[in-house]
């Protein structure tokens, strides 16, 4: 059973690279997987743009989509579940110091946000982190929903989409070209719109959607194994990670997890938002409900 | 007193990469050099060579002392949020060593993406400042803009350099940089190109900025001579330049 924890390293003193270290390992020593680490440049405290994931699959019934709020609940859009002075360090130097303390541990971005950057530059960098990690980095890549971030970054928001698909096909096609002489990392792309589901089905080797009921999720695997098809892609050469806010008990995970797996998931990544007083007993109390040490 | 540093370009593929860094800065580091030093993206176009970020993070790993820096990048190539958040965490994970170098030369063609002009660099540079140094950071320019930015981590304090160029990027350099880079400037035009410094700095009312000679590491013990002749140049730091990463045997002998 392949499981994934997704959480923040906010480069605040209480988590330091001690912290990483002793997170990294118990995860691996717990039976997980891999760690999945989110993407944002910036936070604000008051956003135009609507979070676009503010349900989550219902603990007790992932059938059933329940809503969640954060921070002020008579904000009129969903906001995005933050500090109010949240940090967060960069995805691949965070990669390189989890991977540099564990052993079999995969990380993976969840997700980067592909049309901010310079796909040569970032080639570059996946080359050097995949060596630094002996080939254990994963790339999620997304579009973003925060129209503020983009003009941090000096992007158009209305350009997001082009950029994406631009960088995602571009990707492939530098790693050849800078003959670097192994596999390029899995790049699984984001979210379950439309255009998601065709780019990812086109350009990447794997699915990340994020927050879908179960229901949502056969449907759009079944978009996704349909556009594989019409690319004359196998099926078994993509991975598919279905990516869930998880509120409920430790207790109600197994039938959850199950369900994604034989709908045909490869693996599930579960967003817990530990605590650093809490974060050891939590992982081994989801390992043992889900048989993770077996 | 003249510090030393080490410079060089990554490039290789084997596994065991990662350790060679690690114990090659751990070297320097007991060796007394001051500073380790990336090269900069025009070198990293040229030699396919590895990530600066993510190599200086090796050697921040290895270290306790050594200071850290980036000694060219090419500002327009990225956005300056992606930049500015890299920047701010390789200072985290070196515990406020690191400090960046730009070079506003002309942009690779390999590298280019958005605009490329020296309005467009320094409006880079100040948004970063902006997100490196305001808890609710606000900026406007004709590019990047963001009012309220939670940018966190923050360097307590982000010394910048500017690489040796022509009269326009040394009045950027004297208005908006703390340090001046010689980046393999020949020992014979040290005293010209130091004197256009010297220039651009009286125009700007500026008295001094860090002023730091690169030299091919060859040369290095003919430059450490040439500064000890010379203290009038005005040199604060000399630094070695390797094609590759040098070996800690090699670190130990040019200490």
């Amino acid at each position: 059973m392949e499981i994934g924890l997704v959480d923040l390293f906010d480069g605040s003193a209480q988590r330091d690279p001690a912290y990483m270290r002793a997170f990294a390992l118990t995860a691996e020593e717990a039976g997980f997987s891999s760690l999945w680490l989110p993407e944002h440049l910036v936070f604000f405290e008051e956003y135009e743009s609507a979070y676009p994931y503010p349900a989550a699959p219902n603990p007790a019934n992932p059938e059933v989509s329940e809503v969640h709020t954060y921070g002020d609940a008579a904000a009129s859009a969903p906001r995005v579940e933050a500090a109010v002075e949240q940090g967060l360090l960069e995805v691949l130097q965070t990669a390189a110091e989890l991977c540099r303390h564990t052993t079999r541990l995969r990380i993976g971005s969840s997700v980067l946000l592909l049309p901010l950057r310079n796909p040569r530059l970032l080639v570059g960098e996946l080359a050097t982190l995949d060596l630094l990690t002996g080939g254990r980095f994963d790339l999620g890549v997304g579009v973003g929903w925060s129209a503020e971030e983009y003009a941090a970054a000096g992007v158009p928001f209305a350009e997001r989409g082009a950029r994406f698909e631009r960088n995602l096909a571009a990707i492939p096609e530098l790693w050849g070209k800078q003959e670097i002489g192994r596999p390029l990392p899995r790049v699984l792309v984001g979210g379950h719109s439309r255009p998601a589901i065709r780019r990812a089905a086109r350009y990447a080797t794997g699915w990340y959607p994020w927050n879908l009921t179960t229901g949502e999720f056969a449907h759009h695997l079944a978009e996704i194994e349909a556009g594989l098809r019409e690319h004359g892609r196998p099926r078994e050469d993509f991975h598919i990670i279905a990516g869930l806010r998880f509120h409920g008990s430790p207790a109600e995970l197994r039938p959850t997890v199950e369900r994604y797996l034989e709908l045909g998931a490869d693996g599930v990544n579960l967003s817990l938002r530990m605590t650093p007083e809490t974060y050891p007993e939590t992982m081994r109390e989801v390992s043992r409900a889900l048989g993770l040490a077996a | 007193m003249v510090a030393y540093g080490i410079a060089c370009d990554i490039t290789g593929a084997d596994p065991g990469l990662l350790g060679r860094i690690e114990a090659s800065a751990s070297a320097a580091e007991q060796a007394g050099f001051a500073s380790w030093w990336a090269g900069g993206d025009r070198e990293q176009v040229a030699s396919g060579g590895h990530d600066a970020v993510l190599t200086l993070q090796c050697a921040a790993r290895a270290t306790e002392r050594l200071g850290l820096r980036l000694s060219g990048d090419v500002p327009v190539v990225r956005s300056p949020a992606v930049r500015a958040k890299q920047v701010a965490s390789l200072d985290w994970f070196s515990q406020g060593r690191l400090e960046y170098g730009l070079d506003l030369g002309p942009v690779p063609d390999a590298l280019r993406d958005q605009d490329d002009d020296l309005d467009a660099a320094a409006e880079h540079l100040a948004a970063m400042r902006a997100l490196w140094s305001q808890r609710r950071a606000v900026f406007e320019g004709e590019r990047v803009a963001f009012r309220g930015a939670i940018a966190l981590p923050r360097p307590a304090k982000m010394r910048v350099h500017v690489r040796h160029g022509d009269r326009p990027v040394l009045d950027l350099l004297a208005q908006q940089a703390d340090g001046w880079l010689g980046w393999l400037v020949p020992a014979e035009e040290l005293p010209v190109t130091l004197g256009e410094l010297n220039e651009a700095l009286a125009e700007a009312g500026e008295a001094e900025v860090r002023r730091t000679w690169l030299v091919a590491a060859a040369e290095f013990a003919r430059a450490k001579e040439l500064l000890a002749k010379e203290p009038s140049l005005g040199v604060d730091e000399l630094v070695a330049v390797f094609g590759e990463l040098p070996a800690p045997e090699r670190v130990r002998e040019l200490a």
